[in-house]
């Protein structure tokens, strides 16, 4: 069973009447996968602004396309490599991020609600690179294989692999002294 | 299955899969239901100015079905007589999947900026043949539109492999600026 939060099931009748073109029936689409998209969204990007568009023009090519989806997968993982696929067309457009320090601050506005590791956590996420982060939430969050990253990234599952690993191993720099220092105030 | 917590997947590793699963949904700051609902395509009315394109762009399709020779066909499924089919509408549809897998095959080919319009268009094309099929009342309708669907799609495949074709190009023309999407 996925673990993705985007995993929830549409009533049929619900698609159906989306597919004939009933608003409301959309709008129940879009308030089930609103939070998990924008989450996706700005997970991938890192910016507030950017995610709103990727949810807004996500679900237009998903309301355009309704009349494609044949059921092959669930409805919710056909909904999720759209917004993938809208993330990773503006990753693609921006400019090569190369250092770390330009990375912009995490997003601290939701900071107060997170338990302290789980903030600690976000920030070091937010500081990886763009496309390091975007792996590493795909594959560890939303459940891709490496064989699916490549894929939606359009290169070999050894960069997938390979960005899975640094990213860990940039993690492991940031946090494990952290993550230490605790371990000696418990004991 | 997702193919983590394999062999080789390190504890420090698992911590972060699992803290990062723990993270909370976010939500936008503001309600983007309206915005998104505004740029609806608006189905009534872009049926009705769509309608004198779409049946003009049906009739010569059909023509080129069953008149022309066909050229760069995706499949010979497509020459399986549809009379001879029990079910003829079945057979479309089945040539229609399979189309989709090489198309999505053919998604990433860089195409320069005439023809990656074309194929905007196509594309077009075919959500409004799914719009179509949505609301066909009656089984040749429907068979009329999935034929059309199979055709479009051909066509959509010929673009991304190998760039504009005579047939695109008019569709191109065809298409009212007011139509496009981004």
């Amino acid at each position: 069973m996925s673990t993705s939060s985007f995993a929830v099931d549409i009533p049929e009748l619900t698609l159906a009447a989306a597919r004939k073109g009933d608003v409301r029936a959309f709008e129940r689409i879009y308030r089930s996968f609103e939070k998990p998209a924008y989450t996706l969204a700005l997970r991938m990007l890192g910016d507030a602004e950017e995610a709103h568009e990727v949810v807004h023009d996500g679900m237009l090519a998903l309301f355009k396309r309704l009349g494609q989806f044949r059921g092959e997968s669930p409805f919710w993982a056909w909904t999720r490599q759209i917004m993938v696929n809208e993330a990773l067309m503006r990753l693609r457009k921006r400019q090569p991020v190369e250092s770390l320090d330009l990375m912009p601050e995490p997003g601290i506005e939701h900071a107060h609600f997170m338990p302290q590791h789980g903030r600690e956590m976000e920030r070091a996420l937010m500081a990886l690179p763009e496309i390091t982060r975007a792996v590493i939430w795909l594959y560890h969050v939303e459940g891709y294989t490496h064989d699916e990253i490549a894929e939606s990234f359009g290169k070999t599952s050894s960069f997938s692999k390979s960005q899975l690993s640094r990213g860990i191993e940039r993690l492991r720099q940031m946090l494990v002294p952290a993550a230490e220092l605790n371990l000696c105030m418990m004991n | 299955m997702h193919d983590e917590l394999k062999p080789g997947t390190d504890e420090f590793e698992r911590s972060v899969g699992e803290s990062l699963r723990k993270l909370p949904l976010q939500g936008p700051r503001r309600d983007l239901w309206a915005a998104i609902e505004a740029d609806l395509p608006k189905q009534e009315s872009a049926r009705a100015r769509w309608w004198p394109y779409a049946l003009a762009t049906a009739a010569a399709l059909v023509l080129a079905v069953l008149v022309l020779p066909r050229q760069g066909s995706e499949s010979t499924d497509q020459d399986v007589p549809v009379a001879a089919a029990e079910d003829p509408r079945a057979v479309w549809i089945a040539e229609s999947q399979a189309l989709e897998s090489t198309l999505r095959a053919l998604e990433r080919r860089p195409l320069d900026a005439r023809s990656a319009m074309a194929g905007a268009e196509l594309e077009d094309l075919i959500g409004l043949t799914d719009l179509q099929l949505g609301v066909a009342a009656k089984p040749e309708e429907e068979l009329a539109l999935w034929q059309q669907r199979v055709v479009l799609m051909n066509e959509l495949a010929q673009v991304r492999r190998s760039g504009r074709t005579r047939e695109t190009a008019a569709y191109a023309d065809m298409m009212p600026a007011a139509y496009r999407m981004n």
